[in-house]
């Protein structure tokens, strides 16, 4: 039965100190960390096989893209378009409905972004036309975009402060191993169904799974956290109640005091998306936002050495597609070096997981970045080498990069934007980080075979260099360190626009 | 005598009748339609007369309407056999799953002008020049772009007329075809062809002042003929009637930067480096193909065959009909091939054929 008695303190006391707080035995003995409720464990599993299905699916329409192109005589103009519908529907996403989580709850957005996902998901598999075909692309990129901050906050809000790193991260993670998974079965498909209508069968294989997830979704509490920022002090009681359950019961009873509303405009904030480039969030929107933007240049960077890291490791594509089965291929050939990347990430953000809460994530945000650099200047050194020796460098300094950026800024920029912000606007805060940062990539994504062509590989690469420095440097001069923060106090103290030190 | 006849009478009536019908069935001549390219057309015409000795029984019709109303009138059921230079799309293929697109022979397809001063000379020309030809970009003779690949020429200055072929023509799937794969690489200009016009049966061409349109390939190389300065692509099977009328045939860079004629070295050299990747559907394109001493613009010539005929006599005619012009003691003979500048099906690719004719029933 729950112990009505409580002490002043208890009175006070926030949701993120009840979930944070290591259960007592009667006898005194005190767990040396905090053990995950069936709730919690629920509540990460549905946010990690979001970031996997995501990753499933955009690494299923890079592969679907040339046999739908084919299918409806997409011509290069329009599949550039094609990539616009879905950066369009990711800034939509992130913006407005990862915003509206502030207002409507993270857990009604939680479930109303995977219904969107899925039924656009599903749409897609019935695609007839290049209008269609955008409009589900973009229906999926508003998804895409919205879960960039809800699934952080729905995680980071329900679990210890202590392992938010590495439980954040870890779903993150997922979203690569969607990708790994994606290479499989798009593989699959294209050994099984070897024709134009293969990625129907792709989309297809995500739809039935996606649905599970989307029905898991209802089955969650909403963040206590969000509802006693709102003032709804006994509907976060109730939901806190829900996520905490244990046998034996602890905490045995959950008492939080009412809180003014951020509606109020007092305690931890809430208010527009101007209020973000206010005197009161500006070093929190900017240490989210810009090295972002910085590492995303960078990933663009790299990439012009993609080809030939592929061509080296897993062979040519045909030297023109000639035939349907060219064209398969080269789809086989396209899945196999996506897969050989994608675990190169896979290790730089296991490495993340594992160190995040230990060594901080500004210092690994900040060593990413050097390491990054360093790899973009050993690949530079290719541009006057021949042979071995500059299939070596670049090799050296992809992987160099691949390795650093996902240890650091790749990995770091997510956590960190969904935990400078207080919880009343973390949705706004997150979400225009992730759109900034997109911003970012759509204009390098134009600028930089423009660039390519009037200065060079080299010099666009010792500009990258230079923009790797500067998000060392900028994460370094607005740092906030969170690892193991309570979220309450990151808010607290990114109100007073001071940087927070590691408690962990 | 009783109006009505006794059982045996009726029975004995029945039998004539039916050996009648049957006898009528057996002395009617069977006719199999044949219409589409206008490239196979002068050996397709050929085939038939000497098939003729061999099964006076089968009557074929021939007609020379085009590629793509050749793979229209297939698909519909109009023609027993549909002929083409450029095999079906992917999609054409995905809504017609009974039609075989069977390779007969090897063709090729020159770039012809007629330039007065250079009668009797040579032209050299390439992939990017001919897009932007065709594009309106490049519209002198002596423009720079062509006198940088025709060192010591003496080019006119005078306006190139672009001549198109109006009809749905295989010979624009292959010519359009070659405009995209050149221009594929990054020295194909700013805009690559692929990205404005791409390559099919008919395209929308760019519009160039005083471009004009041909139909079939006969049309064609009288256009060009009769229009000093044009330049066009021909079929090989006119190349004769192209050099009686004057015209330069133009060596073409290939993929691998050489200018060459479509010689039988050159386009069995294509043909051998790209057969091999013949998928079983026999969908597959040959420009462009790679290796020094490869022509750009070879192509299989088509038969486009549903495999459901409306009964075993039809599908037999035209199997026997088929195998035989792809034997090389039939119609892949030299006899056959040489005068119109085909080269024979591979071993490989005429037993797939085989395959694929087998299918007919």
């Amino acid at each position: 039965m729950p112990d009505v008695s409580h002490s002043k303190s208890e009175q006070v006391r926030t949701v993120q100190d009840y979930i944070d707080e290591g259960p007592i035995w009667p006898d005194g003995t005190r767990l040396p960390s905090v053990p995950m409720t069936q709730m919690q464990r629920l509540i990460w599993m549905l946010a990690a096989a979001g970031k996997f299905f995501e990753g499933f699916v955009v690494f299923m329409t890079g592969v679907a893209l040339p046999l739908i192109a084919r299918q409806f005589g997409i011509s290069p103009t329009q599949k550039g378009m094609v990539a616009a519908a879905s950066l369009a529907g990711i800034l939509v996403g992130a913006l407005g409905l990862g915003s509206l989580s502030d207002t409507f709850g993270r857990k009604s957005m939680f479930v109303v972004e995977m219904i969107i996902f899925t039924a656009f998901l599903a749409a897609a598999v019935f695609c007839t036309s290049f209008v269609s075909l955008i409009i589900c692309l973009f229906g999926l990129g508003i998804a895409l975009g919205c879960d960039y901050p809800t699934a952080h906050m729905i995680i980071s809000e329900n679990i210890p402060s202590t392992s938010r790193g590495k439980l954040v991260l870890g779903a993150f993670a997922f979203q690569a191993v969607g990708a790994l998974g994606g290479a499989a079965v798009g593989y699959a498909v294209l050994m099984a169904v070897p024709n134009l209508d293969a990625w129907r069968w792709m989309y297809a294989t995500a739809v039935v799974p996606a649905l599970l997830v989307t029905v898991g979704r209802f089955f969650i509490t909403e963040s206590a956290n969000w509802l006693h920022t709102r003032g709804n002090t006994e509907r976060a009681t109730e939901a806190a109640r829900k996520l905490l359950v244990r046998t034996p019961q602890y905490p045995r009873n959950i008492v939080l005091a009412p809180r003014p509303t951020a509606a109020s405009g007092h305690g931890h904030g809430g208010g527009s998306f101007l209020s973000l480039f206010g005197r009161r969030y500006r070093r929190a929107t900017i240490l989210a936002s810009v090295p972002w933007f910085l590492q995303d240049l960078g990933t663009y960077g790299i990439g012009i050495f993609t080809p030939t890291i592929l061509a080296t490791a897993i062979g040519h594509k045909a030297e023109h597609v000639r035939s349907l089965t060219d064209l398969i291929a080269n789809e086989r050939l396209a899945a196999r070096g996506d897969a050989m990347i994608t675990t190169l990430l896979i290790i730089g953000i296991v490495c993340a997981v594992l160190l995040a809460d230990k060594l901080g994530r500004i210092r690994l945000q900040i060593i990413g970045f050097i390491g990054c650099a360093v790899g973009l200047f050993i690949a530079s050194l290719s541009v006057d080498a021949a042979g071995s020796l500059k299939i070596a460098l670049i090799f050296t300094g992809f992987m160099l990069f691949d390795f650093m950026t996902n240890l650091g800024p790749n990995a770091q920029t997510y956590l960190l934007a969904g935990e400078v912000f207080p919880t009343a606007i973390r949705g706004k805060g997150a979400g225009f980080a992730a759109a900034f940062a997109k911003i970012g990539a759509v204009m390098t994504a134009f600028l930089f075979p423009i660039l390519l062509a009037t200065i060079g590989t080299r010099f666009l690469l010792y500009g990258l260099i230079v923009a790797f420095v500067l998000g060392a440097i900028v994460t370094w001069f607005f740092r906030i360190e969170t690892t193991g923060v309570n979220l309450d106090r990151i808010g607290e103290e990114a109100n007073e626009g001071a940087p927070t030190t590691a408690a962990a | 005598m009783s109006r009505h006849l006794t059982p045996r009478i009726r029975w004995a009536g029945y039998v004539v009748v039916a050996a009648a019908a049957f006898a009528t069935a057996q002395s009617a001549p069977l006719t199999i339609a044949e219409s589409g390219s206008t490239l196979i057309y002068p050996v397709f015409q050929k085939w038939v007369e000497a098939y003729a000795k061999s099964d006076p029984a089968l009557r074929i019709t021939v007609a020379a309407t085009g590629s793509g109303a050749g793979i229209a009138q297939a698909v519909a059921g109009h023609v027993q056999i549909g002929t083409s230079d450029a095999y079906m799309s992917d999609n054409q293929a995905m809504a017609s799953p009974d039609i075989l697109n069977i390779p007969l022979a090897i063709s090729a397809q020159t770039v012809d002008a007629n330039i007065p001063e250079l009668r009797g000379g040579t032209l050299k020309l390439s992939g990017p020049v001919l897009a932007d030809i065709y594009s309106g970009k490049i519209r002198s003779w002596d423009a720079a772009p062509i006198a940088e690949i025709n060192r010591g020429v003496s080019l006119p200055h005078h306006a190139i007329v672009p001549v198109r072929r109006a009809e749905g023509a295989g010979d624009t799937f292959i010519f359009t075809q070659y405009l995209t794969f050149s221009t594929e690489s990054p020295d194909g200009g700013t805009q690559s062809w692929g990205d404005t016009v791409g390559y099919s049966t008919t395209v929308k061409w760019p519009p160039v002042s005083g471009a004009l349109t041909a139909t079939g390939n006969e049309g064609m190389v009288q256009t060009i003929a009769h229009t000093p300065y044009a330049l066009g692509y021909v079929g090989a099977s006119f190349e004769d009637e192209a050099s009686q009328a004057g015209l330069i045939t133009a060596m073409l860079r290939n993929q691998a930067g050489n200018f060459l004629l479509p010689t039988p070295a050159t386009v069995s050299n294509a043909a051998s480096e790209l057969t091999p990747r013949t998928p079983a559907d026999e969908r597959l394109t040959l420009v462009l193909a790679p290796g020094a001493n490869s022509y750009p613009l070879i192509n299989y010539e088509y038969a486009v065959v549903s495999d459901k005929q409306p009964n075993a006599q039809s599908a037999g005619a035209i199997s026997n009909f088929l195998l035989w012009c792809i034997s090389p003691q039939g119609g892949n003979a030299s006899s056959f091939l040489d005068p119109v500048h085909f080269i024979p099906l591979p071993t490989s690719i005429r037993a797939r054929s085989e395959i694929q004719i087998a299918r007919i029933q």
